[in-house]
């Protein structure tokens, strides 16, 4: 990857891991593999546990704080390789230039601070004109609350689950970002501030041409809003695509999703749930990591010592299956 | 949480928000108040029954085994001794609401005289002991919570379990062998009123009372900052690059802080308990001191007076406990 791409966002052949003194390396992400572009809205789907936080700490620079670190690859941000900035570099680049919404709604803003105090810190870096009062109120604005002044004083525990997701968002759009990672923003919410967050994310987008990466368990809701989508299993990008594209999926674990989900389920017919469970961190099996819960599975699929690579072009609808032709016809 | 709070936008609930908080708050304030005086009722209540169907009879012992029967009747009947337990009761509870806590059986104090007089030697020593225990507790607990290696959080718990299984008499009486009679840094015993003269001689009982206030104090206080360095917000003071000071206060300490705070203020019930001991070993005048000599000469009025103050004095400290574990975190509940 060189400066002559012109996409906001690299990650390459991520591996991130906690190293231990005595024992193994406890390895977490392993072939994270996608491109964000600029003003794009990318989905990032997989089970709980898939690593897809992770993947995401490390463009946040708040892997160490976990004792997890980038083992390999690169996480390239606009030509600077995050995936190896120094605490010192971190210090200058953390909350510039990528906003983060924490994945849980309601324990995100600071309970002990009020949400005055919290959008005065968000705003330290911030170079927009005005005072930080006036900053504040206009972020509020952004993010549709109402009685600013009022908010303003509040403490967390004050506010509803949304309108603390919708604080969070104003503290991430603070310093202007072109990238926003939103880390599950609607979970824990109910449906109709679940519809009103996803609105307010299309409209952020729409209005600043912010990229944003969504993460989410909800693929009806990604496949609503997203221009692509990743999907992550075990650690690694098992596909990658347009929105378009996913619908015919060459990943049986995509294929598997999609069979699990409610919305799309036809009437009366029961609902499909994927085999087994995804492998624990640390218990990786050799070759591809969905082999045993795979109906489609192959001699071969286990064979390798690693996991199968991404395969097509860059950018293009790429899988990391073996036997890509065996699923024509599977949704 | 969210299920309590109204999640639509447009509802005018959260309009009066402070408003509905102050109102609580007066609320609790009231209500509190109303509780520690009817806990004090009922402690003078236990104090008064108690130290009367213990054993012992204060005229007799006032007047030595050699006083005539009739010296006796009449002392009782000076005392109001005489008359039926009920009706001394209803005069003692009277004589309270007047401020008249009564006389001592043996000396010629008031009661109230006594209290102030020695109680605030023991405050001194609790007061000195918690700012001792927090200075010591929390730098403690944060170390241990931050420091990545596993060694040490070992060794914090051993050392921690084994200051706790010391008892207090015994730090006390090895701090006294050490600082006071080897290393000469702290007198043997006395006393001299007045700040900060009277330091002193408090400093030693009030390190000794650290001997378990501090493992409990940075144990608990530990395992919140453990809970806290989880939570994701925690991650939002990385990335918004709050200041150190900042960091260190408003995501992890003040997050942390309120069960430890709560604690403490139900610990100040066991130390004032456990300055009796300590007085008595290193011969301060303070108001634990006079309870043991009020309880063996069954003085009846002394004995009542300073068990009901201790009473208010843990109901009041465990209220203001509550109050400040509130107000340095908004997510504490007050009942
Ligand atoms: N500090 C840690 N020590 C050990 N394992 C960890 C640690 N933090 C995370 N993990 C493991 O790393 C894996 C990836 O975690 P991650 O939080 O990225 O998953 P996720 O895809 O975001 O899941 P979810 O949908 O539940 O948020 C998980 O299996 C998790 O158990
Ligand atoms: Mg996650």
């Amino acid at each position: 990857m060189t400066s002559s791409s012109h996409k906001l966002l690299h990650v390459v052949d991520l591996k991130i891991g906690i190293p231990h003194p005595r024992r193994e390396t406890l390895i977490m992400v392993d072939n994270a593999n996608f491109d964000i572009g600029y003003g794009e809205m990318l989905g990032m789907v997989g089970e709980s546990g898939s690593g897809k936080t992770m993947v995401c700490r490390s463009m946040i620079g708040t892997l160490e704080r976990r004792g997890a670190t980038v083992l390999e690859g690169q996480v390239l941000f606009e030509d600077q390789d995050l995936a190896h900035a120094s605490e010192s570099h971190w210090k200058k680049l953390r909350g510039k230039a990528i906003g983060y919404v924490p994945q849980s709604a309601l324990a995100g803003p600071n309970p002990v601070l009020t949400i005055q105090a919290q959008l005065a810190e968000a705003l330290q870096k911030s170079e927009a004109k005005g005072s930080i009062a006036e900053q504040s109120k206009r972020l509020l604005d952004l993010v549709k609350i109402r009685r600013v002044d009022t908010v303003l004083k509040q403490y967390p525990n004050q506010l509803s689950g949304g309108m603390r997701q919708r604080v969070m968002i104003a503290c991430a759009l603070a310093s202007e970002p072109k990238l926003l990672i939103a880390d599950e923003p609607t979970t824990g919410l109910d449906v109709t501030v679940q519809s009103q967050i996803m609105e307010l994310l299309k409209d952020i987008r729409r209005e600043f041409g912010t990229a944003i990466i969504l993460i989410s368990h909800d693929l009806a809701l990604i496949d609503d809003v997203c221009d692509r989508v990743v999907v992550m299993h075990a650690g690694a990008t098992v596909e990658v695509g347009s929105v378009a594209q996913l619908a015919v999926p060459r990943h049986p674990y995509t294929i598997a999703l999609n069979q699990s989900r409610i919305d799309i389920a036809e009437p009366g017919s029961e609902l499909v749930t994927i085999l087994g469970s995804a492998p624990s961190v640390g218990e990786w099996p050799l070759g591809c990591r969905f082999a045993a819960r795979c109906i489609f599975r192959q001699n071969d699929c286990s064979l390798g010592a690693n996991h199968p690579p991404l395969f097509g072009e860059r950018g293009s609808h790429q899988s990391a299956c073996l036997h890509t032709e065996l699923l024509k016809g599977a949704k | 949480m969210a299920g309590v709070i109204p999640t639509s936008l447009s509802s005018g609930k959260e309009e009066d928000g402070a408003n509905r908080n102050r109102a609580a708050l007066r609320r609790v304030f009231y209500g509190r108040s109303l509780r520690s005086l009817s806990v004090g009722f009922w402690v003078m209540v236990i104090a008064f029954l108690m130290i009367r169907l213990s054993p012992g009879d204060p005229v007799r012992i006032a007047l030595g085994s050699e006083a005539t029967e009739a010296s006796v009747a009449e002392m009782r009947h000076k005392l109001g001794l005489d008359q039926s337990i009920f009706y001394q009761f209803y005069r003692y509870f009277i004589n309270i609401f007047k401020g008249d806590l009564g006389y001592s059986y043996f000396s010629n104090r008031s009661v109230t005289s006594v209290v102030t007089t020695h109680l605030p030697v023991t405050l001194m020593i609790i007061a000195l002991s918690i700012f001792l225990g927090i200075l010591l507790a929390i730098p403690i607990a944060l170390f241990v919570a931050l420091s990545k290696n596993q060694v040490t959080t070992y060794l914090f718990r051993a050392f921690t379990s084994i200051s706790l299984a010391l008892p207090g008499f015994f730090l006390a009486v090895v701090g006294l062998y050490f600082f006071g009679i080897k290393l000469r840094w702290a007198p043997a015993a006395g006393y001299e009123p007045g700040f900060p003269g009277n330091l002193q001689f408090i400093w030693l009982p009030a390190l000794v009372n650290c001997g378990s206030l501090v493992p409990v104090l940075s144990r608990v206080l530990h395992s919140s900052l453990m809970d806290t360095l989880d939570e994701e917000f925690v991650e939002t003071g990385v990335i918004r690059g709050v200041s150190k000071i900042r960091f260190y206060w408003s995501y992890l300490l003040r997050p942390s802080l309120a069960p430890t705070v709560v604690l403490l203020s139900y610990m100040i019930g066991v130390m004032i308990g456990g300055t009796v001991i300590m007085e008595t070993i290193f011969s301060l005048p303070g108001i634990g001191r006079e309870l043991i000599t009020a309880v063996d000469s069954r003085d009846y009025p002394v004995v009542q007076g300073i068990v009901m103050i201790f009473g208010l004095i843990v109901v009041f400290f465990s209220f203001i406990g509550d109050l400040l574990g509130y107000l340095l975190d908004r997510r504490v509940t007050l009942s």
